[in-house]
């Protein structure tokens, strides 16, 4: 039986034998970092845990075939991503709000960038429930697309050309939609954030 | 997004591209020095740095709120899956029950209750047809009897409407039912002198229906 501290890749070669523990084991290292980025994209607990679902379902159909050319968890998420953009595609639960990829960009680099008072402790900050529902808040007011690629970016850590090719776009394309993406969430958060300080100097 | 930050000359794409591990070898060593010199830059490439940890953490808060307990019946769902899966590959099967064994036999021993019900009611109407009153009861005789002798001791038949076809001196052929055998065989029609008979099928009920051919229209028209 494969021990519990064996690296990914001595998992996969057990789970390719046949063993379900292994499988097991794979599972619980990554059900939370998964649930994390299908929640990243789809915003919504229920929807993130099916996504998890059936990404194991698929990682173990098509383990026999998985050859470690990638490392497990690229493979993982690559498959977690592609769940979502298809999940987000068939809801389209959403109107489309994204900002227009040919904004005027003169305009936009002559507003200012917000400033965030978080710089010293991010993680700390989001213990205020305030402070994480405006991050939230902010994710979830992104257009699916802007949001994909800040998940596909900041979370799981996907090239430009990963991105191009989950996104079935080129990698200008990419990198124009992740300035807009992250100008726009810049923009969003400075507003919750500027509403919260306001709030707390009127109590 | 092409445009140079303040006086540096760096484009925030190019800002973001590094900040994104995205340059390599001397562009990538240009860039950093660029920063090294710039607090424009450093003060850019902090708010994407705050952005990124923002994200990360939040989501990662979210992750962790998540019951143990709501994974592992997740992880029990795709065990359901993996389980059926591999029946499926295997081509294995569930244990007959006991009513599907049941339904089996009745299927096999349906084409010959069909043909004794049939060949009932075949008798049933060629009696009726003759206007036998004293025929025998189904129960007595479910297999078809000889047509009886219209002599006159039975009651004169109505009388006929002018087109219809004279049956009493049609010689009914004999049946030809074999010996049914349990199987994938179909009755779809049974004919006897002059009438014909279809069967349909609703459901677990079989219908016998008989009918009496409509005669030929002789007409040219028909012709």
């Amino acid at each position: 039986m494969v021990s519990p501290d064996a690296d990914d890749h001595d998992l996969v070669a057990a789970c390719q034998a046949g063993d379900r523990q292994a499988f097991h084991l794979l599972y619980q290292r990554y059900e939370r970092r998964i649930f994390a980025v299908a929640f990243g994209y789809l915003r919504n607990q229920e929807d993130a845990l099916d996504v998890v679902q059936e990404a194991f379902i698929k990682v173990h159909r098509h383990l026999p075939t998985f050859e470690g050319q990638s490392s497990f968890y690229t493979w993982l998420y690559r498959i977690v991503a592609n769940l979502c953009i298809d999940h987000m595609r068939r809801a389209s639960r959403k109107k489309d709000v994204e900002f227009d990829d040919r904004f005027d960009h003169e305009q936009r680099s002559a507003a200012p960038m917000p400033s965030l008072a978080l710089r010293t402790d991010p993680a700390g900050a989001l213990k205020n429930k305030e402070i994480l529902a405006a991050v939230e808040a902010s994710l979830g007011e992104l257009s699916e697309k802007h949001r994909a690629v800040i998940v596909m970016r900041e979370l799981q850590g996907f090239s430009y050309a990963d991105m191009a090719k989950v996104m079935n776009c080129s990698k200008g394309t990419i990198m124009s939609r992740l300035f807009h993406a992250r100008r726009n969430m810049q923009k969003l958060l400075k507003e919750r954030l500027d509403h919260l300080v306001e709030q707390e100097a009127a109590s | 997004m092409n445009d140079p930050i303040g006086r540096t000359g760096v484009s925030y794409q190019d800002l973001q591209r590094y900040f994104d591990g995205e340059l390599v070898g001397t562009e990538n060593q240009e860039l950093a020095a660029h920063v090294e010199a710039e607090p424009e830059l450093k003060a850019e490439l902090a708010q994407l740095g705050l952005l990124r940890a923002l994200v990360v953490e939040s989501s990662a808060m979210r992750a962790d709120a998540v019951p143990a307990a709501r994974f592992e019946q997740v992880w029990s769902e795709v065990e359901r899956a993996i389980e059926r899966d591999a029946r499926e590959s295997r081509g294995a099967r569930g244990p007959v029950s006991a009513w599907a064994r049941v339904r089996q036999w009745l299927r096999a021993a349906r084409i010959p209750l069909v043909a004794a019900a049939g060949a009932a009611l075949v008798a049933i109407v060629i009696v009726r047809g003759f206007g036998v009153e004293d025929a025998p009861a189904v129960a007595e005789a479910p297999t078809v009897a000889d047509p009886p002798a219209p002599e006159a001791a039975y009651p004169s038949p109505p009388a006929k409407a002018k087109d219809e076809v004279a049956i009493e001196n049609v010689e009914v052929p004999p049946m030809k039912f074999g010996d049914p055998k349990p199987g994938d065989a179909e009755l779809h029609s049974v004919e006897f002198g002059g009438h014909h008979g279809t069967i349909a099928k609703t459901g677990t009920v079989t219908v016998l229906y008989v009918e009496e051919d409509v005669e030929p229209e002789d007409s040219e028209r028909s012709l």
